[in-house]
């Protein structure tokens, strides 16, 4: 596998949350908006990356019996690190997302990339995945954000948790454009306040796997269908090959 | 014996390296974060208090005993300009730890707030929702509990508190 590929592999390949279903529990928890989603995804690829370099430089160092406790107290450390960072710079933030930082340390994505790839490969390549796995994971909590939130909402705020998208608050949704049709349309009367609570939660994230199952089957279905079509072809070619040897010897 | 010896040194000086690690950046962050939490605190205040923004805020504190604060909120650099007082109740119930913030002026109840909890938040976004306006306007002599939420921790954690700061409102009037 290339730097490259091991990069981006975390994005769609083998995103931790739409293919390996890990991390469910802030997928679930601290999507309910867009920039609740990204804080949190900032906050473990930090973690992750920051976890996967010290592992494997460690790695030759840890015994086998012991790498369990060893890397969840490096992993703890991160998390406990990364919590104090966004309480003295994202206080907004810190408060939202309130008992889920701690429980970053509980991931089973970060632990499961420190036992899979950093013990076993070297720094560049651990740091390498753990950012490109990182950045997959905030990719997919993202989409659930802006998914749940938009539906929920009639719009997407920005300016409320994140410090660096401002001091003022933004609110876009489409309210701009339809109003240019009809004056009186409001967004917000017409949001699925049902998407931004614990059980829209799941119907969200359903619906995503859903859409991303279909396009993987659809992929496979036409694999299939492609692979047949050759066997067919070669079959047909060797037939008809075979009807030429047999019209040579007669 | 060698073999968990090494084990156990592994394990250590990972732990010191981490312990290390963590004291370092909380001595860059400490003020920060008790800075926010002090201005998080004064905010709350503002609103109870009703203050206007340009106001900048100090407060005096007093420890009265269980778990309860009384909270002297004036004018930074003018003592004697006055907002009123809070009332800071930290209590410990069956869901977690919860500090509720009752505001009194001229004998009444302004508003009371959960300003951090570790309660089951949807139990205290029922409280929040259904309960805590009730108190706005109530006098301190004569105020009512609602009996049927009473089963709930949260709410009894707020109606305790909310009883230990009338009275001691009422006592230091009496003083």
């Amino acid at each position: 596998m290339t730097r490259k590929e091991n990069f981006l592999k975390g994005f769609v390949k083998e995103n931790p949350i739409f293919v390996f279903l890990l991390g469910m529990c802030p997928a679930l928890a601290v999507t309910a908006s867009f920039e609740t989603s990204l804080g949190m995804g900032i906050l473990v690829i930090f973690v992750l990356t920051m976890s996967n370099i010290v592992i494997s430089s460690v790695r030759n160092f840890i015994p086998y019996e012991v790498r369990t406790p060893a890397y969840i107290v490096i992993i703890a450390t991160f998390v406990t690190i990364v919590r104090m960072l966004t309480a003295a710079y994202a206080f907004d933030l810190y408060l939202s997302l309130g008992v889920f930082i701690p429980l970053i340390v509980v991931n089973c994505l970060i632990l499961g990339r420190a036992e899979a790839f950093a013990s076993k490969n070297s720094v560049l390549d651990s740091a390498i995945d753990g950012f490109g796995m990182g950045l997959g994971f905030t990719f997919a909590l993202v989409v659930i954000g802006i998914f749940r939130e938009f539906l929920g909402t009639g719009g997407i705020m920005l300016g409320v948790y994140l410090p660096f998208f401002g001091p003022n608050e933004i609110s876009i949704s489409l309210d701009l454009i339809i109003n240019l049709f009809n004056p009186d349309f409001v967004s917000e009367e017409y949001a699925l306040n049902f998407f931004v609570v614990a059980p829209g939660a799941f119907i969200a994230l359903g619906m995503i796997l859903a859409f991303m199952q279909g396009k993987k089957a659809k992929r496979v279905r036409l694999e299939i269908e492609e692979s047949k079509r050759l066997i067919i072809k070669k079959k047909n070619a060797a037939l008809a090959k075979k009807a030429t040897l047999a019209k040579e010897a007669s | 014996m060698q073999a968990n010896l090494k084990k156990a040194l592994v394990l250590f000086f990972i732990a010191v390296i981490s312990g290390l690690s963590i004291w370092l950046v909380n001595q860059a962050t400490e003020e920060q974060i008790a800075m926010n939490e002090r201005n998080r605190e004064l905010d709350f205040y503002r609103d109870i208090l009703t203050v206007e923004d340009s106001y900048e805020l100090d407060t005096l504190e007093v420890d009265l005993g269980d778990g309860l604060t009384e909270v002297i909120v004036f004018e930074k650099d003018n003592p004697s300009n006055e907002f009123g007082l809070v009332y800071k109740g930290a209590q410990k119930n069956s869901y977690g730890d919860i500090t509720i913030l009752v505001g009194i002026k001229d004998d009444a109840i302004l508003s009371v707030v959960i300003s951090g909890s570790t309660n089951t938040p949807n139990f205290v976004k029922r409280v929040e929702k259904n309960n805590l306006g009730t108190f706005e306007g109530m006098s301190v002599s004569a105020v009512t509990y609602d009996d049927k939420t009473g089963a709930s921790f949260t709410y009894g954690s707020v109606s305790e508190v909310v009883m230990l700061a009338t009275q001691a409102y009422t006592e230091r009037g009496n003083e």
